[in-house]
């Protein structure tokens, strides 16, 4: 009788809780946090920024930033880490989508590059936006697989829904925003289907105040901001190796050291970063006569201040609008592709701004000084 | 196919429980041929073209434990029997050397005698070092006349039995074939699907939620010193506690999950953990650990080089032998032989301890089972760092770490190499220790679950939603370490 009792209750948890897990399986799927295919359908079935997109649980873009390339078969492509998310479709004259945030470690510029290399119809130009740690030996993370995105309902994705609760009812907003998925619904900001990011700047407190969360990876030694004195050569020489199969398949490559906030910067000069200087300066040795830009310093960036900064190691668009403008003034294949009224009117008109093109959508949006550096906005 | 996996648990398991039952109620022979073949399905699942090897190593040791055992006279062993063993013997260790050691042979030749012979990279089939050595042991037992019974679809089934087959434990001729054999086996049982749900639920909960997370704090580390990076204090001891945990919370995980499974089929498999990080000595420590393994190292191997019959050299030279070779089976990586060097010499260094203390008459002092326990427990972590190391060097590396060369290290600027907060890690690392040291391992849980008062409606409900929950957690899910041995 016992053993009958338990096996019933055994087989009743499984029919209601099953029930139960399958209902939210349907409505996860809905708002975009299970199932990629139908997140990039409904983006490109919009204009560039409508539909915004990002996980609440899966913030690794890899998988995702390639089916927007494949589906798009753009003319110019950007290649890079979150570093390489402010890059907008509006700044060139041709198609564009970038690729920003699939590159979390080498492997992944690796594979990136291959994927890239073989596709269908590929890019007139690549723009590849190498960050340092890919050269240092130290960082841990050189090899780490890329994570599928989620096909069922889980544990983490119930619990990141639960947590975004307390930044308000994103359940209830789902059924009225356009975005896809917890984040973007939660915070309205994410992925457009050029593959950039739209950042929610109009609230302060939001990112690194003053730079403190970059400062605090400094101090540790950690997250991306391992010390060295010397920068890896095999490391060097399997970036350039990436880079150059790109080339080999017939598209211009520019690349390109992504600049850092200035105060950060200032920080990263020190001796215990050498291996910065030293491992740009082994890439652009190995590129030849591929073109690098070393905007790791911004004061190389004509213009460019921290209050155009998102946090102490990612440029807003602003900061790589003005980048595009020196890299075209040099640099034929980028001449060719880029926009450059566009480009040179966006950054005079939106100077001293992080995001840009979410102002330039809606006028009425006022940025906040978020860093708390002073900035007048 | 992974016992952690969405396709196993709402598919695969489903399926071949109910096939199993129903055949079984026209034919016991058909539901054996269903369950041997809906084995080789789930061995299959992983790379078909292994199950021919799987087949022809089944079909082979078949036909020579059955010629071995014929070769008896009078019920006792003759030379013939002994040649055929030998010969069957040896061609097992051909196939497990071709495809487990082939590289680590050329690479060491190439070293020591500065050679340029190229690698054959031959890919390693799952769980070819557990169906070879649970067929070996039915070979010796065939020689022996323990093993007596051939019915060729339970040796069969006995082979390929899916809950074991991949990762063990390793299984004798003599305790499955009887459990084929009976009646009871083909009958639904609603205590033993209670039980083995329960067990197999436990081993779940295990594996993704704590063996899992161990993980993600060991794999920086020796990633790390792999690298070529060096580690503080601090670092080198998370990680070598954190792997520590991983290892034992995986494999026992394992354990209980085939265990569980087992029991859903009514067959009993043998336990293969018992607390292993309780051990006061090394020698309590390898009959609580990978018992099945230990069992057999020391039935086939030890014994057969003379055990403790010539005097105490030759025993410690048999002892540290096995041990050597029980390294060599974990892996084809000198880093495994030196694993299993230190626990021939622990083992050597603690029988040698225990026949002087008995000479001399030392007598236990207050906290020394403490102090036992601790010594045990730090000599089995600096062996698994070994064991867990890609190289001898990266290594020798961390543990230059553990024992201070690269300085100590702060939990408040913790570690480049874990991106944890320092709180989350020690609280993590306390609790796995505070678990292995003094909790109830899982057949405790379930026995002691099994005699609760309240075992009902409530507990099955628990047992079933803990069931759905862990399903939740499979985001993450992770092959089994000893799915490489």
């Amino acid at each position: 009788m016992i053993e009958r009792r338990f096996f019933l209750g055994f087989v009743t948890a499984l029919i209601t809780l099953g029930l139960v897990v399958g209902a939210l399986q349907l409505f996860l799927t809905r708002v975009g946090e299970i199932g990629l295919a139908h997140v990039v359908d409904r983006q490109l079935a919009a204009p560039n920024g409508d539909v915004l997109f990002l996980s609440g649980v899966n913030q690794n873009s890899h998988r995702y930033k390639l089916m927007l390339f494949d589906r798009q078969q753009p003319t110019t492509v950007a290649i890079g880490s979150s570093r390489a998310m402010e890059v907008r479709a509006e700044f060139f004259a041709g198609s564009f989508v970038t690729l920003g945030g699939a590159v979390n470690n080498l492997g992944n510029l690796e594979s990136v590059a291959d994927h890239v290399a073989k596709a269908a119809k590929r890019p007139e130009l690549a723009i590849v936006y190498v960050d340092p740690w890919l050269f240092n030996a130290r960082y841990t993370d050189n090899q780490g697989p890329v994570p599928a995105y989620p096909r069922y309902v889980s544990a983490d994705m119930l619990w990141a829904g639960a947590k975004a609760l307390r930044g308000g009812n994103w359940i209830a907003e789902s059924f009225r925003s356009p975005n896809l998925g917890i984040h973007a619904i939660a915070r309205n900001e994410g992925f457009a289907k050029d593959g950039s990011q739209y950042y929610n700047l109009t609230g302060a407190g939001s990112y690194d105040e003053k730079f403190a969360l970059t400062f605090a990876r400094i101090d540790g030694d950690k997250q991306n901001f391992q010390r060295n004195t010397r920068a890896d050569p095999r490391l060097v020489g399997r970036i350039c190796v990436a880079v150059k199969k790109l080339r080999a398949t017939g598209s211009a490559v520019a690349v390109v050291a992504p600049p850092f906030a200035e105060q950060v910067w200032q920080r990263l000069s020190q001796p215990d970063y050498a291996y910065i200087a030293d491992g740009y300066g082994q890439l652009q040795a190995c590129l030849g006569d591929i073109p690098f830009f070393d905007f790791a310093d911004p004061a190389k960036i004509a213009g460019s201040t921290d209050c155009e900064f998102i946090d102490g190691l990612h440029g807003g668009d602003v900061t790589y609008a003005r980048t595009l403008i020196q890299m075209a003034a040099t640099d034929p294949a980028v001449r060719g592709q880029v926009d450059a009224r566009y480009v040179a009117d966006f950054a005079a008109k939106y100077r001293g701004h992080a995001g840009g093109t979410v102002l330039a959508r809606d006028p009425a949006v006022r940025e906040a000084d978020f860093l708390k550096i002073g900035c007048t906005k | 196919m992974l016992f952690n996996s969405y396709e196993f648990i709402l598919l695969y398991l489903p399926v071949v429980f109910a096939g199993f039952f129903a055949i079984a109620r026209f034919s016991r022979r058909g539901a054996a041929l269903w369950l041997a073949l809906a084995s080789l399905f789930f061995y299959g699942w992983w790379d078909p073209r292994y199950v021919l090897l799987l087949l022809g190593s089944i079909g082979f040791n078949y036909v020579m434990g059955y010629t071995i055992a014929h070769a008896r006279v009078d019920d006792a062993p003759t030379a013939r029997g002994r040649a055929l063993l030998a010969f069957a013997v040896t061609a097992n260790l051909a196939l497990l050397a071709y495809y487990k050691y082939a590289d680590f042979f050329i690479g060491t030749a190439n070293a020591l005698a500065g050679l340029d012979w190229a690698l054959w990279h031959v890919v390693l089939p799952l769980g070819i070092s557990f169906f070879t050595f649970t067929q070996i042991a039915f070979l010796v037992d065939a020689h022996r006349g323990i093993a007596r019974e051939y019915n060729p679809v339970h040796y069969l089934l006995f082979v390929t039995y899916f809950p074991h087959l991949i990762a063990g434990p390793v299984l004798h001729h003599k305790q499955m074939m009887p459990q084929f054999g009976r009646a009871e086996t083909y009958r639904l049982n609603i205590a033993n699907i209670n039980l083995g749900m329960t067990i197999f639920v436990i081993g779940l909960l295990k594996k993704v939620l704590i063996a899992d997370q161990f993980a993600l704090y060991a794999d920086p580390v020796f990633n790390a010193v792999q690298g070529g990076a060096s580690v503080t204090m601090t670092e080198a001891w998370i990680g070598a506690l954190a792997y520590t945990f991983q290892l034992y919370f995986d494999f026992s995980a394992y354990s209980d999950m085939a265990i569980g499974l087992s029991k859903l089929f009514n067959v009993d498999l043998p336990i293969n953990f018992n607390s292993p990080y309780k051990s006061r000595s090394i020698v309590d420590f390898w009959r609580r650990w990978h018992i099945t393994l230990s069992n057999f190292l020391r039935d086939y191997l030890y014994i057969s080089l003379g055990g403790n019959r010539h005097g105490t050299v030759r025993r410690y030279f048999n002892l540290l032998a096995t041990m050597v070779l029980g390294g060599l089976w974990h892996g084809a990586n000198w880093t495994f032989v030196l694993w299993g060097t230190l626990h021939g010499v622990y083992l050597v260094i603690n029988h040698g301890w225990n026949a002087l203390r008995t000479r001399l008459g030392i007598p236990s002092v207050p906290g020394g089972a403490f102090l036992a326990w601790l010594i045990t427990f730090i000599a089995v972590v600096l062996a698994w760092v070994f064991f867990r190391a890609t190289t001898i060097e990266s290594a020798i590396r961390l543990i230059e770490g553990a024992v201070g060369l690269h300085g100590f290290g702060s939990f408040a600027a913790l570690a480049p190499h874990v991106p944890e907060s320092p709180a989350t890690l020690l609280g993590w690392i306390v609790a796995g220790l505070l678990i292995v040291k003094f909790a109830p391992n899982s057949l405790e849980i379930a026995a002691w679950l099994q005699n609760w008062k309240l075992r009902g409606w409530m507990l099955g409900y628990a047992v079933g939603a803990a069931l759905v929950f862990v399903m939740l957690n499979f985001s993450r899910v992770s092959a089994f370490i000893y799915f490489n041995f």
